[in-house]
């Protein structure tokens, strides 16, 4: 997976401005706190509001 | 004789820095007004390398970098300098500036800015705004100049700037693809 840890450390959720992290399957970055996770399509994030997912919150991992 | 050509649309990218964080989320809300949703937001870099803003701006100050989904006309730069301008003068206190707005455009070759303030490498863009050529991208990677801002050859922006353009250059490749495949002019 090419999308890296210090990029991690550089974007934000764009809804609450809080904390991601990658999913355990790698494809999505997830915002605990708005419960939505954002598709990674070709390595590139997709942090569109509109085209987050929401997921239950016990999936966040 | 070279054709001229429309150039490419470019993605709009915008800096913003202040000292109370508290009121990211009001600019953040008018920028998406006037430009539509972001599709990548930094956390917060610190910006450290002038204290130029700070009698005016207080300190220390924190800045977060944006791009916008929808692209824009590289020629409208000086009108969306206009627009981010009013946006800080909304924020004035006592006459002084809360915040400050860069915007700018990222094209496949290059990372523009736009400035009031003229000087050697600028170009004015019209509507007394220059375009600052702040960094080029070659040999696979952004390049900084002689007048590059240091704040923008960080690579915490660096790193920014560099998925920015990987968004970039995929949506652009997808909206050519689309046009050919659909034999309709390019927007």
């Amino acid at each position: 997976m090419a999308l890296n840890a210090e990029l991690l450390k550089i974007l934000v959720c764009p809804k609450c401005k809080g904390e991601i992290h990658l999913n355990g399957s790698q494809d999505g970055l997830v915002c605990k706190a708005c419960s939505l996770m954002y598709p990674i399509v070709d390595e590139i994030p997709v942090m569109l509001i509109e085209e987050a997912k929401p997921i239950p919150p016990e999936a966040h991992e | 004789m070279s054709e001229p050509r429309a150039p490419d649309p470019a993605k709009l990218v915008v800096g913003v820095f202040l000292s109370d964080k508290q009121r990211f989320e009001a600019v953040f809300d008018r920028l998406v007004g006037c430009f539509g949703p972001i599709d990548l937001l930094s956390r917060w870099l610190p910006f450290d390398c002038t204290t130029y803003y700070e009698r005016e701006m207080g300190r220390p100050l924190f800045r977060r970098m944006m791009s916008f989904e929808s692209m824009i006309d590289p020629d409208t730069l000086s009108e969306i300098k206009w627009t981010t301008n009013g946006i800080e003068c909304d924020s004035k206190e006592g006459g002084r500036r809360t915040v400050n707005i860069d915007p700018g455009y990222l094209l496949r070759e290059r990372f523009v800015l736009a400035t009031g303030k003229n000087y050697a490498h600028r170009i004015s863009i019209g509507k007394g705004i220059y375009a600052d050529l702040t960094l080029i991208y070659q040999r696979g990677d952004f390049q900084t100049l002689p007048w590059t801002y240091p704040d923008y050859a960080q690579e915490n922006i660096l790193q920014f700037l560099r998925k920015v353009r990987k968004k970039y250059v995929f949506d652009l490749d997808r909206r050519k693809s689309d046009v050919l495949r659909e034999g309709r002019a390019p927007e």
